[in-house]
């Protein structure tokens, strides 16, 4: 009888540690590793219901598991104004931890690392639409989460430019964020403010503004060079260069060649279409009227703008036009 | 000052996106110019018979102040000129709806045009209608909230024994019969009539439980706005006379469109949903189709859109909702809050329904989310190739690529405020929440309805400008009266069947038991805004001085609507109510106590922060003179400087009034003086204790900024001066160190303004402002941007300039120039070729070779925006004007 009461006790004893057992989410990031991120599938579980077909068909009948290449899975409810039941039962997944920072839609897959931190995230409806493209998507955060993050393990070992130079290529991983501190806590980047900051980008804009067209010009390739900057900042560099080269009236093919250029480091980027879009917009007009009116655009020539051509190869029809500078490694 | 138009400019509203731009100005009417006339009594004859048998004009205010024909049953009617006692000028304009002129509830003008077999003048007259019933006893106003009470809950019974479908149906007229809709008024009057029998009050109640008569008013009431020509024009189109007929026969449908906010260009909506029922009969059987459909119909009617918008939106959301998509908060709307999200504005850009598509896939969130969602776009006023969010260069080139989906372009290059507003705000409504965008003076941020309570999100300022409204009025409280108003579902819609009945007897020349049906609606429901215009409206025409009427009215604004919603009533009082009680009452103290009896409810500031200088500036106009003005002055600032919450503003709006008059003639300026005065001694008396501090200082704060507004340099002055001495502890100690220049400061007794539009939060520290100015310093809030955003100084005269020191908060780099200008004038610049330097938070500027004379120094900067924060601001030099001054002190060097 003394041992019956005695178990019973035991068990009880064991309901409360594991009551008081912390959140699903940390027991989760406790386990994360840097080749195995944790997924998050977070839902809206009381106001949505395409969340709720999406967790039917992703969770419940398990088909989105076989994507997850190995990394720890927690399905998050999402409540809208939850009563206690519903704060209880979110609680017990995240304790007191908000969803991560910089999810925009649900349902969603997020990739975050052991720090909590946001790595990727599927979001978008055109890839939630189906296991297989949701999927999909969340392979290849896995396989770039898995490279970058072998990427910022050497680039910790490494120093000066080598650094550098592996911080930017870990930063141009398409389908992941970097983390926060990339070289450890504390530890600054060579990237400087830039690599983060969207306003930085905006500031090479302003300064440019300022400057004469040589100057802006030489100032832009002596970033480009520099080896600091992702291929997206590489992009808003070029199209600050573009834009004062534009309402300064430089001549349509030094404008095709840079937004040429633009485009090249990553046509499928928003930039490259950026780039597309400009190109239509801005240089496809001036090159018809330059046709339609010969004797304007020779009147043009003696003008400032051509002389931007001149000296910086804009004279030229071709989009090599700025090919002695553009840096021969670059990926296309 | 009677009869003068006091047009006072509350905000600018800057939604910043391109074309975002909301100017919104109120009006005010002050009391008309006649004397009261002699004393009426209770159970009074009609004042104005004769005005019974003027041609009616249907008129609404559009929204630039138009005078247009009210909807289709006046288009046969050409406008008249206005009269002089009109109401006067349009409540608000500004991106809002039209709000019905109370003119326009006059018995002819409810009479459409086509009615002509039942002409008001062939209408026999009944002698014991012909009198202004008198002011309700308590024991009246008692039985009509218990009837209230029993009929609003007998709806309710009603409606969920229904099952929340169909309540109750009666499908007596055919679609055919649609296109005699006269034959079908007279039928539906000679019904309700007899029902109705002597229209006492019992007869009214009782005749409301039947809800086969609730149906048949409902469907009068929409005969008489919408015309006969109107309804047979629909009934005449295809569907259309199967959408009439549905239509009619189903109650709670047709307490949807008649009863669920304003009715504007109805026929027009009719039409709409008419070619919605052509293309989605099938569909209308179910009651949230009807919903989405009728609702869609009436609001781009309303905002008058195309009918090809209209079905692009009515698409949108009925696959959305067919489909699953929409949040679950929007299976529970009712008709009036579905109008918010169905009806949402800009239906080519942010309410395209590609771009409303794009948002409900990809930013669905729970609706707190919502509030938060104005953060996923970049806050960019240039993109990254350096265009400007105001010209169509910003979004251009990648437009194509996002499919011409305003929202994710946003996304993907940025935006500033109007952008992250409308991101934020039309996400929600893409899901199916309430939501609305909404102008602050240089500003927009946006409200989401969680719950039933609206937030504000992205706000800097408490004074907002709601984008959609339902009566025209844009403050934020209307928006939370409305809410309550329709969260009360059951006592307002008793309270508008009493609207509609009272609007019926009217036409049927029964005065005394219209004027009782209004009594009873705004009784019943005090919150019905709609209500209260009617009732004003009819009294206005059939009892304007019935002195002790227009009293009751007053007395149960500030009782009922004033409890809670301070701003609500007080517009209710100085637009519909004050021009026709204050003449009528040319005893000042009974004045000033109608007066003080409303500022007793407001304890604080209530749903909102709100303007109180419209309310102010119509009891100041119903003083006869300026004796009685500054009398009332100073009544207005000993009561309102007693409460916390509204010290500033009656301060801000004391020295606003003072500026506003004209300073021609010796007598105004005398005037403007002694108001200064009387301002400044107000001032003094203000005690800043230890508890009181942060208000006293919020309070001068608000004052000195308003002084500097107006340019009254001698009150910023004063002020300043009076908050050192009064808040010492809330001003800096510093000792900066700088080089300066020959000659003696001569802006420290200067006026300061900067072209940064301050937030609330910095208003209330703009003593600060005045400190920049003095030795130990300040803080000022500065944007530069170019040639328009500068920091500019009044100096103490003129002077001949030897230097300017301006020091920031903390560094400034060197790499964009700044320039100084002089005027003598404030308006006529001219740039002075001074060598500007630039060293850690210190600028200085030698003006020693130029030396100009001058008395307004202004500083700008080259370039972009740069906003910065001004902490001292000295110019050196001598004053023209004083020599003795100048033998004192003119040779020393200025050092600190």
């Amino acid at each position: 009888m003394f041992r019956k009461i005695l178990s019973c006790v035991l068990l009880l004893g064991l309901c409360v540690a594991q009551m008081s057992e912390a959140a699903e989410y940390q027991t989760a990031l406790g386990k994360a590793s840097d080749r195995k991120p944790v997924v998050l599938f977070c839902y809206g579980a009381n106001y949505d219901k395409v969340s709720e077909k999406v967790y039917e068909e992703f969770v419940k009948k398990r088909k989105i598991m076989r994507y997850a290449r190995g990394a720890v899975f927690l399905d998050v409810p999402i409540y809208q104004l939850p009563d206690e039941k519903e704060k209880k039962a979110y609680k017990k997944v995240m304790g007191d931890a908000g969803p991560p920072g910089g999810i925009w839609s649900y349902p969603c897959l997020a990739v975050v690392d052991g720090d909590g931190v946001l790595r990727g995230v599927v979001q978008s409806a055109e890839e939630m639409k189906s296991v297989e493209s949701a999927g999909a998507a969340l392979e290849k955060i896995i396989d770039d989460y898995i490279e970058q993050e072998k990427i910022l393990k050497k680039a910790r070992r490494a120093n000066g430019r080598r650094q550098i130079n592996m911080l930017a290529e870990a930063a141009d991983m398409k389908n992941v964020r970097m983390p926060s501190e990339p070289l450890g806590k504390g530890v600054q980047t060579g990237l400087g403010n830039l690599a983060t900051n969207a306003t930085g980008m905006l500031e090479v804009g302003q300064k440019m503004q300022i400057m004469s067209i040589p100057a802006a010009a030489k100032y832009m390739r002596s970033m480009i060079a520099s080896g600091y900057y992702s291929r997206r900042q590489r992009q808003e560099i070029l199209a600050a260069y573009a834009g004062h080269l534009r309402r300064s009236g430089a001549s349509a093919s030094l404008l095709r060649a840079t937004y040429y250029e633009m485009r090249n480091i990553d046509p499928t980027s928003i930039y490259g279409a950026y780039a597309e879009g400009a190109i239509e917009r801005w240089v496809l007009p001036k090159e018809k009227a330059g046709k339609a009116e010969p004797a304007k655009q020779g009147g043009a020539a003696g003008s400032s703008s051509s002389g931007f051509g001149n000296r910086f190869g804009g004279g030229s029809s071709s989009n090599t036009a700025l090919g002695d500078t553009v840096n021969p490694n670059e990926k296309k | 000052m009677s009869a003068q138009l006091i047009k006072l400019l509350v905000g600018v509203s800057g939604a910043m996106l391109g074309g975002y731009l909301t100017l919104y100005l109120i009006d005010f009417a002050s009391a008309p110019s006649e004397k009261p006339n002699k004393v009426v009594t209770t159970q009074q004859p009609v004042d104005t018979p004769e005005e019974t048998t003027e041609p009616m004009k249907g008129v609404v205010i559009s929204e630039g102040g138009d005078v247009s024909s009210n909807d289709s049953d006046m288009a046969g009617l050409e406008a008249e000129e206005e009269d002089e006692d009109a109401w006067e000028g349009a409540p608000d304009e500004g991106t809002g709806l039209v709000e019905r002129d109370p003119d326009s509830y006059m018995p002819k003008q409810q009479t459409p045009a086509e009615l002509k077999d039942i002409k008001e003048a062939d209408i026999p007259v009944d002698p014991a209608q012909q009198v202004i019933p008198g002011v309700c006893s308590a024991a009246r106003n008692n039985s009509i909230e218990r009837n209230t009470k029993k009929l609003a809950a007998a709806y309710e019974k009603m409606e969920k024994k229904g099952d929340g479908l169909t309540n109750y149906v009666k499908e007596d007229y055919g679609s055919g019969q649609w296109k005699k809709p006269d034959a079908i008024y007279k039928e539906l009057l000679e019904r309700i009539m007899s029902k109705l029998g002597k229209c006492d009050e019992a007869a009214v109640w009782a005749f409301l439980a039947d809800p086969a008569n609730r149906l048949d008013l409902a469907r009068i009431s929409l005969i008489r706005k919408v015309g006969y020509e109107g309804i047979r024009k629909v009934a005449e189109s295809d569907s259309g006379g199967t959408m009439l007929m549905d239509l009619t026969s189903d109650l709670d449908w047709m307490t949807g469109v008649m009863f669920s906010g304003p009715t504007d260009r109805l026929g027009q909506g009719l039409q709409y949903l008419a070619a919605i029922y052509t293309n989605f009969s099938e569909d209308m059987k179910d009651p949230t189709v009807r919903r989405i459909a009728a609702t869609t119909a009436m609001e781009f009617a309303r905002e008058r859109y195309s009918e090809k918008d209209m079905l692009a939106r009515f698409t949108y959301y009925h696959s959305s909702y067919a489909d699953g998509k929409l949040n679950v908060i929007f299976d529970k709307l009712q008709y009036w809050d579905t109008r918010i999200v169905t009806g949402c504005k800009d239906p080519h850009g942010w309410g395209s329904p590609q771009s409303l598509a794009w948002q409900r896939d990809n930013v669905r969130l729970p609706v707190e989310g919502y509030l938060g969602a104005c953060s996923q776009l970049v806050y960019r006023l240039r993109n990254v190739a350096g265009d400007s969010v105001f010209s169509a260069d910003y979004l251009g080139p990648i437009l194509k690529y996002t499919n011409n989906t305003t929202a994710w372009a946003h996304r993907e290059i940025g935006g500033v405020c109007g952008a992250c507003s409308h991101y934020g705000a039309y996400g929600a409504l893409a899901a199916g929440i309430p939501a609305m965008a909404m102008g602050e003076p240089g500003h927009c941020a946006y409200a989401v309805r969680v719950g039933d309570e609206w937030k504000k999100s992205f706000s800097i300022y408490w004074q907002h400008g709601m984008h959609k409204t339902f009566w025209g009025l844009h403050d934020w409280d209307f928006l939370i009266l409305m809410q309550d108003l329709y969260s009360d579902r059951y006592k307002t819609l008793v309270s508008d069947h009493l609207v509609a009945l009272g609007e019926l007897l009217a036409s049927r020349r029964m005065t005394k038991s219209a004027i009782e049906c209004f009594d009873a609606a705004v009784v019943a429901q005090p919150l019905n805004w709609p209500a209260w215009v009617a009732h004003a409206g009819y009294l206005k025409q059939k009892a304007p001085k019935n002195k002790e009427k227009w009293k009751e009215m007053h007395d149960r604004v500030v009782e009922t609507l004033g409890e809670k919603f301070h701003n609500c009533a007080a517009n209710m009082l100085s637009r519909y109510v004050y021009p026709h009680l204050l003449p009528l009452e040319p005893n000042r103290r009974a004045r000033n106590k109608m007066f003080d009896a409303f500022f007793k409810q407001c304890k604080d500031f209530g749903t909102n922060r709100w303007d109180v200088a419209p309310l102010l500036n119509s009891h100041m106009a119903g003083c006869p003179d300026s004796k009685e003005q500054i009398a009332y002055m100073k009544e207005a600032l000993k009561t309102l400087m007693d409460k916390p919450d509204y010290s500033g503003s009656v301060l801000a709006w004391g020295l606003d009034y003072i500026a506003s008059l004209p300073g021609t003639d010796a007598e105004n300026e005398a005037l403007q003086e002694e108001f200064s005065e009387l301002i400044i001694k107000t001032l003094s008396r203000a005690r800043a204790t230890k508890k009181t501090i942060d208000a006293t200082w919020g309070a001068l704060g608000e004052a000195i900024y308003t002084a500097g507004k107006n340019k009254d340099k001698r009150t910023f002055q004063a002020i300043g001066k009076l908050a050192l001495r009064k808040c010492k502890k809330m001003f800096p100690k510093n000792k900066f160190k700088f080089r300066g220049f020959p000659g003696r400061i001569v802006s420290a007794k200067g006026l300061i303004l900067s072209s940064t539009t301050p937030t609330e939060g910095q208003i209330a520290q703009a003593c600060l402002h005045w400190g920049v100015l003095q030795k130990t310093g300040g803080n000022i809030p500065c944007k530069f941007e170019g040639e328009g955003a500068c920091m500019r100084i009044e100096l103490e005269s003129n002077a001949q300039l030897s230097g300017v020191v301006c020091l920031f908060g903390e560094a400034a780099r060197n790499d964009r120039p700044f320039h100084i200008a002089v005027s003598d004038d404030g308006n006529n610049w001219e740039n002075v070729r001074a060598r500007c330097e630039v060293a850690g938070a210190v600028l200085r500027c030698d003006l020693r070779k130029v030396a100009p004379c001058a008395r307004f120094v202004r500083l700008t900067r080259e370039g972009d925006k740069w906003e910065s924060s001004i902490v001292g601001f000295y110019v050196y030099g001598k004053l023209l004007k004083e020599k003795k001054e100048d033998k004192k002190d003119g040779k020393s060097d200025d050092k600190k």
